[in-house]
């Protein structure tokens, strides 16, 4: 089973799974609403004991589930209507805190890896991404942040002409053969993610890193397509692996 | 020059100042009481600048060679927690004091000064299992552990263990309790989030702090399950700075450092037979609850990293 992790009303991740599970891919569905119900048995740590997770209100065995795609970053209070209003905010980080752990300790393929500060991968601020370009001399953008009392803080606005790419796995869309792909893989490499989407700055014959994020348009069907693709395949390469 | 950002009423940071203003160093405290007049601007462009202006003074972020930041939830300082009960999560001033927070933690992530600790190194503490998995990982042992919802899991856990202990998943700050009958009762409450238990491991506690290349060991003797809370629950506490052994010290210093820690406090256990269980790293350490020598070690090693990252940049 392929597993979406995302947030209780993300309409994305719900269009995504019909699209999985009408190519034929058995699909399921993990929102924060299966953390309030039974059955979950984990044991982090390389503990021993049969592993147990809730996917659309079911309980099946961790070890059937093949990949996962993370789209939320933490479980927020909105997500638990279910939870009495007071308590909704432990609930959400025990949950967030969780989760984080569960799929860390999965050994199945999951893109992107959790990190300590984001479920679905390494969530950098704009001042970050720019460091990760610099230090692999990739060109950067200017970019400032301001916060004044006087008015209400804003990021740059982008540039006119950018070239958006998305890097799924080795694949870079959007602009393929191109020096801004070149320089995506290089940078999706360096913040170890499956998935990413980067946008750069183009002027005349040049480009220029502007910033990255976590969350591409996945109602495009080619990514869409492309990171069901890749999820299978490393999923496919790790029972190859694990068969050896 | 050295920043401290965090509250003046907070032990750790204001006896690090103290130390600093004694040493005459070239320190700056931002208190984080003023979020609603502090402002900041950071810039990308062939490097990272940028400028603070907090007290009406101008500093400029470029000169900054070592930051000790130790701030507080948000929404617990007095003129946020005024804000929100007032305008609920809309408000203006909380925005404002997100942006703050927002723009100098992108700071700390991104310069090349001496951080203790980066915001992103800290998470690691956000959730105790994940941590534990990269404790165990630097050869310390840890508790068979075990979370759940389902109640049947945790009456075959307890009976597997004999006891056990529940605590948090998450950094949000609980008591260990051993479970007992009484929670038993409401073991069916666990259906509504996924619970952390674990087998009681009897021994006696330690602390490590690392703070750069030194170590600090305490040994803490106390007969509540949660050392932490033993005073208010009017249980005995005896902390004394201890020595152990070079392997123990050595595990600690890589730890710290395979979690990109300067500075770090780690909770060990030792057991009758010898062998060492990790708990828990905790990032941010309230070092000065542990610190019994009466000469302020630990905060000198932390004021002598500072000092070291600021003469070193010059």
């Amino acid at each position: 089973m392929l597993v979406i992790v995302s947030n209780q009303f993300d309409q994305g991740a719900k269009s995504l799974a019909s699209r999985w599970t009408a190519a034929g891919h058995v699909v399921g569905l993990l929102t924060p609403r299966d953390l309030s119900i039974a059955g979950w048995r984990c044991h982090p740590c390389g503990g021993k004991g049969h592993e147990l997770a809730i996917i659309q209100g079911s309980v099946i065995p961790t070890e059937s589930i093949t990949g996962v795609f993370t789209r939320m970053a933490s479980v927020f209070e909105s997500d638990l209507t279910g939870i009495v209003a007071q308590d909704r905010s432990y609930v959400a980080a025990e949950m967030t805190a969780m989760l984080l752990s569960w799929l860390w300790g999965l050994r199945c393929p999951v893109v992107n890896r959790p990190t300590a500060t984001c479920l679905a991968g390494p969530y950098w601020s704009t001042e970050r991404w720019l460091k990760a370009a610099r230090d692999l001399h990739i060109p950067t953008q200017p970019f400032q942040r301001s916060v004044h009392t006087r008015a209400s803080h804003a990021e740059e606005p982008l540039p006119a002409r950018s070239v958006i790419v998305t890097v799924i796995g080795e694949h870079v869309f959007g602009d393929e053969d191109g020096v801004p792909a070149l320089w995506a893989r290089r940078l999706a490499k360096a913040a170890e993610c499956d998935l990413l989407t980067l946008t750069f700055e183009e002027s005349g014959s040049s480009y220029a890193f502007a910033g990255a994020h976590l969350w591409p348009d996945l109602g495009d069907p080619v990514l869409a397509d492309a990171l069901v693709a890749h999820v299978q395949g490393r999923a496919q390469a790790s029972a190859h692996g694990a068969a050896q | 020059m050295i920043l401290l950002w965090g509250l003046p009423g907070d032990e750790p940071l204001s006896v690090v100042f103290d130390l600093l203003h004694e040493q005459d160093a070239e320190v700056t405290f931002l208190d984080q009481r003023e979020v609603l007049s502090t402002e900041v601007e950071v810039s990308c462009n062939r490097a990272l600048t940028g400028t603070l202006w907090a007290r009406g003074a101008a500093i400029d972020l470029s000169r900054v060679d070592a930051v000790y930041l130790r701030p507080y939830d948000t929404r617990r300082l007095p003129c946020i927690a005024d804000a929100l009960s007032r305008e609920g999560n809309t408000s203006p001033a909380y925005a404002y004091a997100l942006a703050v927070e927002e723009a100098l933690t992108a700071w700390c992530e991104a310069t090349d000064a001496l951080v203790i600790n980066r915001p992103s190194a800290m998470a690691s503490n956000t959730s105790k299992p994940y941590q534990a998995s990269l404790i165990a990982a630097h050869g310390f042992l840890v508790p068979d552990t075990l979370i759940t919802t389902d109640p049947d899991a945790v009456t075959e856990f307890w009976q597997q263990h004999g006891e056990i202990v529940y605590k948090s998943v998450s950094g949000v700050r609980s008591i260990v309790k051993k479970m007992t009958s009484e929670e038993r009762n409401r073991i069916d409450d666990l259906r509504w989030c996924p619970t952390q238990f674990q087998q009681f491991i009897e021994g006696t506690d330690y602390r490590i702090h690392v703070v750069g290349e030194d170590t600090f060991a305490s040994q803490i003797v106390s007969g509540a399950a949660d050392y932490r809370y033993a005073r208010s629950q009017g249980a005995d506490l005896q902390i004394t700075p201890t020595r152990l052994s070079e392997d123990v010290l050595t595990s600690c210093h890589r730890l710290a450092h395979s979690l990109r820690l300067p500075v770090a406090g780690i909770d060990l256990r030792r057991t009758t037979q010898g062998a060492w269980y990790c708990f828990e790293v905790n990032p941010s350490p309230g070092f000065t609850f542990y610190d019994t020598s009466g000469q302020q070690l630990i905060a000198r090693a932390i004021v002598r990293l500072l000092s070291q990252a600021a003469v070193a940049a010059q």
